[in-house]
Parts: structure tokens; sequence; C-alpha cells
């Protein structure tokens, strides 16, 4: 198994707000989603999800419910609230400006 | 809303942390097992997917710990936790944290005493309704003198300036009379102030009115009492329109109104009972040499204290040109008004700024035995902060934790100090005293503890806690966890004994500068003692005796003078009596005349000498010596040539040697001749501490007096003369002015401040010796209890306990020495530095040094010795054990 790439510091954040659209998830969800979603690329070390999950939580961006799961498994499930949507805008737009630019200069270099 | 969620979710975790956690190990458990059963069915073993399932996952309890990181409340839980179990290290070694504490709490209620009177008398405003609009004008000499202002001079500035809404003045002067309050003999405090002193104050009466400008000129003169006055007195509440009568004056004054409790009076430290007017007929009003007043004004909006001052100076340009003789060369201070007088501010600063230093030094002799303890417990401890280390506490985490307990001492010590202190402040805050001379005064000095004073208290726990906290905390979160675990012996090493070393050596530094303060006081007030005054105090008895305001005329009064003395000298046991207008040390403001001596040096202008008016039996009866010459008698009428005599000083200055009997001077009013008659002895005049200079005494003959000084020498204790000698002069009809008083009583009154300041520097210094020793033992037993190793193979090797006995005492004798060194060395400096203060000190006195070198050291071996001894004594068998 390769080494996990390395996440940028904050782009943790962005991938879980991205992945939580959809439904609402628990903890291995999400880091079974981003890994199958990136191909494998992606692997979010574990002891990192939930401290993340954490800090999202008590900023208001997601919010926690215990509901049951698949074989009647309790868990712990997050979705995303009103102000953590408007968040993941934001924050989406200003990563696809810095990936285009960091892009742009990677591209001018090579020619 | 999303605040509204944060602050919901704050509070459950720090209300509900344990279901929170509870949820959290859930959250946890439920990842893993989801884990291990993907693991499971991708092929793997169970015990080898839990294993996987772990190892992805990382430290279980590390996370928990990061996730329980972001609910934020964790400095607040911490903090509970830190204080929970910093209580519970200090009940564990309860002896050594209450000896600090005890430290602490003395130094702190000192501490808060101390800002408590540098802020009742430095800072606090006279009692006023927006007293920071309030400004104190006084004048002052080129040479930093404060002078007060006259009364003509301060009517000028009221009446020409633009600057203040109002311009009040008030002597600084109080007086204990006996007096009739509507109808009932009391004795009584009288202040006076000027008509508009409550309007520029706004002060509202609590009965009747207060003082209104045009009150001064009235024909029936007017009286307020003071609210602690009129309780006294019955707490009349028709008390408005009655009368006070002051007997001595002869006035009756119409009771208008009653102060508000607050309002003690002009004249701080004292409470006054009856408040009158400025009116007056007498010279002091006419006089622009009569310094007496104190003025305060109330600021116009948008005044600055610049312009005042460049208005004040102006007026006092034109007053200057005006009257040259008298109100030349001098410059206006404006100052924002305070309780305290212009004049005793000076004194006040230096007094306040040398107590605040000796206990702060107080202070930081306390602040250095909690470092020391906690230092000793730190040693105790680190292996308990190793395994705290190992367990994944960070530095920081562990630096908190000691500052917390550090913290928990130095709030208990000082809550308690700061109440020890309020307590105290306020059982001292009132009193009376009988003062010779006087009678019985009531005080009021109101050092209270207040919100400024809280602040200060504060801030000061807060230094106390870092400076006792920090060096402890960062020796003993240094951790060296791999050092340790691979089996690294964990015993105090010898960076630790340095800093406390260190601190000890501060301390006993500090206590002998403070010694060295007390020795000072007492070698001064030696001195003082020890002075040659000139003259003789023993068995000397005095009553002051006014024939003007007894209605004795100049025609009647030689003739009372003469049947005084001859009534005197018949009371049993008077050896001699005199008449005399100053006696020594009574008045420390003798009047002065302007001399010139033909073809002395300064003989271009007039020079001020201090004069006495005296009769001819003064020098016998006070045992000044005559060197020369003869005194006054029978032949120095009014009418004959005017003559003086003068003493050694003025001989000197004057003739240098050759015989001044016959020689003449002139003397600036009426620019008449002296012929001098007489030469003799130098004597203290005015204060114990003065230095010598020249006097000229005039015959009473030939200078009518309205009122004097009788002076009597007597057989045996003076003080048997003081009944007898009012009960002459009463039978002559006069009314006293004041009891008659003794030289013991004029000699106590005039070292009182030397004694006091004794007294209180000794009973700190007291205090400081008992923390230095509390120290000192703390420090040397620790350092003991440590080598208990070493100690040990010493013993077993062979070591005597005389070998072991003299170890510790050459390690207590070195820190002891050190101290003791650095102590006298800033001893010598302080010395320097306020040896104007001190009377007949050297900058480097050997009679204060070496005893406090001496007592220092001997105190410091002494209980190196007994803290060392019980160690010292150990049995082989038990010492070994500790190896």
């Amino acid at each position: 198994m390769s080494k996990p790439t390395d996440l940028v510091q904050g782009t943790l954040d962005l991938l879980i707000l991205r992945t939580l659209t959809h439904e609402p998830m628990h903890g291995w969800g999400v880091a079974q989603r981003i890994r199958i979603v990136s191909n494998q690329v992606l692997q979010v070390r574990q002891g990192a999800l939930y401290p993340a999950l954490h800090r999202l939580e008590q900023q208001g961006w997601i919010r926690a419910e215990w509901g049951d799961s698949e074989n009647n498994r309790r868990a712990k499930f997050y979705s995303l609230t009103k102000a953590g949507q408007k968040y993941l805008q934001k924050e989406q737009a200003n990563w696809a400006r810095l990936s285009s630019a960091i892009g742009l200069v990677l591209d001018e270099a090579r020619s | 809303m999303r605040w509204l969620t944060k602050i919901s979710l704050r509070m459950r975790s720090l209300f509900h942390r344990r279901a929170a956690d509870e949820e959290l190990d859930a959250e946890l458990r439920s990842h893993l097992e989801r884990q291990i059963a993907a693991n499971v069915s991708a092929g793997m073993s169970v015990a080898e997917a839990r294993r996987a399932a772990m190892r992805e996952f990382g430290g279980v309890e590390g996370v928990k710990e990061e996730c329980r990181d972001m609910r934020k409340t964790n400095y607040i839980l911490d903090l509970a936790q830190d204080v929970r179990f910093g209580l519970r290290m200090l009940l564990k070694n309860w002896k050594l944290a209450s000896i600090a504490a005890f430290s602490l709490a003395v130094a702190m209620a000192l501490s808060v005493a101390g800002l408590s009177v540098f802020n009742g008398i430095m800072l606090r405003p006279p009692l006023a309704t927006a007293p920071e609009q309030l400004v104190s004008i006084f004048a002052a000499s080129a040479g930093g003198e404060v002078h007060n202002v006259s009364y003509p001079d301060y009517e000028y500035y009221r009446d020409n300036n633009h600057s203040f809404s109002g311009l009040a003045a008030f002597p600084q002067e109080i007086g204990l009379r006996p007096m009739t309050v509507g109808g009932t003999d009391e004795t009584g405090t009288v202040e006076s102030v000027s008509d508009n002193y409550f309007e520029v104050m706004g002060i509202r009466p609590s009965l009747g009115r207060l003082f209104v400008p045009g009150d001064d000129g009235k024909r029936v003169p007017e009286a307020i009492l003071t609210y602690s006055g009129w309780k006294r007195w019955g707490a009349d509440p028709k008390i408005v329109g009655k009368t006070v009568e002051l007997a001595q004056q002869r006035r009756t004054l119409t009771i208008v109104g009653v102060a508000p409790k607050d309002f003690t009076g002009v004249v701080f430290g004292f409470s006054a009972d009856v408040i009158t007017t400025l009116a007056g007929n007498s010279q002091a009003f006419i006089q622009r040499n009569n310094r007496w007043l104190f003025l305060i004004g109330r600021l116009k909006p948008a005044v600055t204290q610049q312009h005042v001052r460049a208005e004040m100076q102006t007026l006092l340009g034109q007053l200057a040109a005006a009257y040259p003789k008298t109100d030349k060369d001098l410059a206006v201070v404006v100052t924002p008004a305070k309780v305290l007088p212009s004049d005793a501010r000076s004194t006040a600063e230096l007094i306040s700024a040398v107590l605040m230093g000796i206990v702060l030094m107080v202070l930081l002799i306390a602040c250095a035995n909690v470092a020391n303890l906690l230092l000793g417990l730190a040693t105790g401890r680190k292996q308990e902060m190793l395994i705290r280390a190992a367990l994944g506490a960070t530095r920081k985490r562990l630096i908190r934790q000691l500052l917390t307990e550090s913290a928990i001492l130095c709030a208990l010590g000082g809550a308690a100090g700061f109440l020890i202190a309020s307590v105290a402040l306020a059982q001292f805050s009132q009193f009376s005293a009988l003062m010779p001379l006087l009678g019985t005064f009531h005080f009021e000095v109101n050092f209270r503890t207040n919100e400024t004073v809280l602040l200060m208290t504060l801030a000061l726990i807060f230094i106390a806690s870092v400076a006792t906290g920090l060096t402890p905390a960062i020796y003993a979160s240094a951790t060296n966890v791999a050092g340790a675990l691979s089996g690294e012996a964990v015993v105090g090493g010898t960076h630790k004994s340095y800093i406390r070393n260190a601190l000890v050596v501060i301390q006993v530094a500090v206590c002998t500068l403070v010694m060295v303060g007390v020795g000072l006081c007492v070698r001064s007030l030696q001195n003082l003692k020890d002075v040659n005054l000139g003259f003789s105090t023993r068995n000397l008895a005095a009553v002051m005796i006014d024939l003007q305001s007894n209605g004795i005329s100049e025609a009647r009064g030689l003739n009372s003078y003469r049947q005084l003395k001859q009534a005197a000298l018949q009371l049993g046991g008077a050896q001699s009596c005199s008449l005399a207008v100053e006696l020594p040390l009574i008045d420390s403001d003798w009047s002065t005349d302007g001399i010139r001596v033909e073809g002395a040096s300064d003989a271009a202008h007039w020079t001020q000498i201090p004069v006495n008016v005296v009769d001819g039996d003064y020098f016998t009866t006070l045992g000044i010596p005559l060197l020369r010459g003869r005194t006054f008698n029978s032949s120095d009428a009014k009418k004959s040539p005017e003559v003086v005599l003068i003493n050694h000083e003025m001989a000197e200055t004057y003739w240098r040697g050759a015989n001044p009997i016959g020689k003449q001077m002139r003397v600036q009013s009426g620019n008449r001749v002296l012929t001098v008659v007489g030469v003799v002895g130098d004597s203290k005049y005015n204060t114990v501490d003065e230095t010598v200079h020249p006097v000229i005494y005039y015959a009473l003959s030939q200078h009518y007096q309205p009122a004097l000084l009788l002076a009597v020498r007597t057989q045996g204790d003076p003080r048997l003369w003081v009944q007898p000698l009012s009960k002459m002069v009463r039978g002559f009809g006069l009314q006293l002015d004041g009891p008659p008083f003794t030289f013991n009583d004029i000699m106590y009154f005039s070292l009182l401040i030397p004694i006091l300041t004794l007294r209180v520097v000794s009973a700190l210094g007291a205090l400081a010796l008992m923390l230095a020793v509390l120290g000192l033992y703390g420090a040397i037993f620790y350092s003991v209890n440590e080598r208990k190793r070493e100690i040990g193979i010493r013993v077993a090797l062979g070591a005597q306990p005389f070998h072991l006995l003299k170890l510790f005492l050459r390690q207590a004798a070195l820190i002891s020495g050190a101290g003791v060194s650095i102590g006298l060395f800033l001893g010598v400096a302080a010395t320097i530095l306020f040896r104007s203060q001190f009377y007949g000190i050297r900058d480097v006195d050997l009679h204060v040094l070496i005893p406090v070198a001496l007592a220092m050291v001997l105190v410091s071996m002494a209980i190196a010795y007994t803290a060392a001894r019980p160690w010292v004594k150990v049995n082989p068998m038990e010492a070994i054990r500790h190896v």
C-alpha cells in the first residue's frame, strides 16, 4: 500500500463536507467514500477524521444524530447544515480558483 | 443561528461531559467494529482483522483527547482539574503549604495595608463632588520650599481670576477649646474655612445650611457642627439657631447647620467638631507675609491646568510688583487637590516610598519562601511528572498545572492578607489620643481598602503567582522520558540547588537590608537623644499666658507679669522662673528681624535673624550659660537705649572672636540701633536636628508682649507642678489657652516621628526576619533531606556527626555569608540615599553595619544547626537504608 497522500491543511474539511452533501453518513462511511471516489488515492487517516468531524460539528457546519444503520447497528450520522452548505460553496469556489491557478503556473513552467 | 448551536454544544460538553464522553466512546467503537467486519469479509481472521483495524486507526486515547480538544472547553475543564489536583497536593503537604501561605498572608497583609495608606494619603482627593475639577494652589520659592498664601493675597486671587468658578481658603489649624454648645460645657476641636468653601467643594448639609459667600463679613459670626460633633453632643434635631460660645476668644457663634457624615473637617487626619468662618480682625488678615492659608479652587469647564498656572503666575506677578517686600521671587504651583496639605506632601512621599519599599521587600522574602517550598515539592514530584509526560502530557500542560498550584497558594495568602489588612485598618481608622500640651484629639484617617487597592492587590497576587511558580514549574516539567524509562535515577540535580541557594541568598540579603534600616533608625534616634541641646530639659515646666485675650492691656500687663512670676516662685520647690516669647523646641518657626551689622561681609542688605524676647532670668532658668557681658536687668527700661543679647554663633559669625560687647547693629523695622550687652551659649531652638544658627534676644522690659510663656525650673518631677501652675494662673482670673506642660513632654513630642518610624520599621524588620528564618530553615532542611543518600554513604564510610555538621554548616555559612554581604552592600547604598533623613549617620556607619552583620550570620548559623541536627544524629544503620 502506498503512503497516503498528505492532505493539505483544511482540505480534509472540504472533502468531508462535500461527501456529506448526498446523504447523512457515519464516520466510517465518510472515510470509505472518500477513498472509493478518489480511486484509492486519498486515504483519510482515521485518527484525523474524528477530530475533524468534531471540529466541524462544533463550528456548526455539520450536525450529528444517532440513528440505526444497516443490520441494526447504532451509529452517529453526520449531515450538512444550511450554514455548512453555504460554507462549502464558498470553499469549493476558493478551491477551484486556487487549483486552476496552480495548474496555470505548472502548465506555463512545462511549456 | 450558528452561534446558538455552538453555545448549546459548548454547554453540553461542559455540563454533560460524561454523556459526551460516552458518545465519543461509542462512536469510535462502532467505527472499529465496522472496520473489523470489513477486514473479516476481505478474508482476514478475526484476530488479524482486529489488529489491522487498530493499527490503521492509531492511538485511540490520543484521538479521543484530540476530539475533546475540539470542544474548546478543555481549558476550563483542565483548570478545574488542575485546581482540584493542586488542592490535593497542597493538602498532602499541608505543613509546608501552610508555612508558605502564612508567609504570603503576612506579607500580603502588609502590602495591602501599605497600599491603602498610600492610596489614602497620596491619591485620595478631598471630600467633594467632582473632585477631579479641584486644584490646590500654593507658592514655591526658588529653593523649592513650599509657601502657603496670606489672606490679602488670597483675596486678590479670589477676586481677580477668571479660571475658577470658586476659590476657597482654609488654614491647616485645629484647636481643642473649651466651649458652651447650646448651654452645656464641652471641649471640642475647632477648624475654620472661607465662607465659599462648601460651595466650591459641593458639599450638601445634613441639617440646616452650610456657609455661603458673604458669611465671613457677618456681624453675628456663624458656625457649623460636623456630623460627629453633632452626634457626640446629643444629636439635637433643633440645633440650628442655637449658639456655640468659645470662652477664650469671647465669641458667640450661631449654629446654622450640620455638615454631612462624610465630612470630617479640613485638617487631614483629624476629626473636627465645630467649623467657623474665617472672620476675624487680627493681624493675620492684613499681613502679607503671614502665609497661613491653603487654597483650593474649582476649575471652570474647559480650563486646563496650564491655563490656570499661567493666569495665577500673572496675578502673582502683579502682586510682586505691588508688594515687592513680601511677594517677590515666588512661583505658583498648581496641583490636583488631595487630602494631604501641599506642604506635607514631600515628607509623606518620602515616608510612603520608604515604607512601601520595605513592605515590598518583605513580600519578596515571602515569595522566595513560597518558591522554595514549591521547588522542594517539585523535586519530590519529578517521578510524577515523568509518568505524566510518558502518558502524553505536553510540557505546556505540566507547567500550567504547576503554575495553578502556585496560584492557589498565592490566592489563599492574598485573600487572607487582604482580610487581615481590612480588619486591621477598620480597627485603626478612628482613634483618640491624648497629646501633650494639647489635650485629647479625635483622629480619623480612614485608610480603607477600596477598589483601587483591591485591583493593586490582584495584580500583586498575579505577579507573586508567576514569580513563585515559574522556576519550579520549568524545573519540574523538564523531563527526560527516555532517560527515566531506561532506569536513570531520578534525584535532584545540581541545577535546582543553585536556584534554591540563590533564593535563600536573596532572602538573607533583603532581610539584612531591612535590618540595616532598623539599625539606622535606632542609631539615629539614639543620636538625637544624645544631642547636646544647649539647655537643660530636666525639671522644666511651662505654661502659656495670653493677657490680651483676657482683656489686660499693656498698661496693666507689665505689673501682671511681675505678679505672676512672684506667685510662681512662691510655689514650693520652684527654683527660678522666666517669661519669654519662645522656648526652645516648642515652635518650629521663630519670627525674624532684618539685621545689618556694620562692617560685616553681608552688610549690604538686611539679613533675617530669628529673634526671641525674654526677661533677665531666662538664661538661668533654662540653663543656658552666659559667656560674656551681662544679661538684662532693671536698667534696660523702655526709654533707655535698646540692648540685645546674642548667641555664640552670632558673635562668631559677625565679630569672629573679637569682643562683641558694646558693638552695634541696625534693625530693619524703624532702622533702630541695637547694642550688644552679652553673649550666651548656643542651643537648639526649633528642632533637635537643626544646625546651629545666629539668634538675637530682646529684653522683655523694652518690648512688651501681649502673650508669653512662663517657664519654671522645679525641684524634682515637673509633672507635680502642672496642677499648681494652672491653679495659680487661674487664681489671677486668667483663662488658660492650654494646660501647663513639661519639657519631658516636649522632648517626647519632638522625637515622636523618629520614635514612631523606629517602631514601624522594627515591626516590619521583625516580620522580615521571621519570614527569612522560615525560608532559611526550609531550604536547609530540604537540601539535607535531598542528600540522604550521600549522608548514608558518608556514615557508612565512617563519617562522624561532627564531620557531617561541619559539612552542612559550611554550606549554610557560604549561603548566608553571600546574602549578608550583598545585604550590607545594599544597606550602604540605602544609607547614602536616605542619609539626610537620619541624624548623625555616616555613609558607612559601622555602628550599624557590624551588629547587623553579626546578628544575621549568627541567626543563620543557628537555624542551619537546628535544621541539620536531626540528620546528623542519625543512626548509621538508619542512614544506610537511604542508600
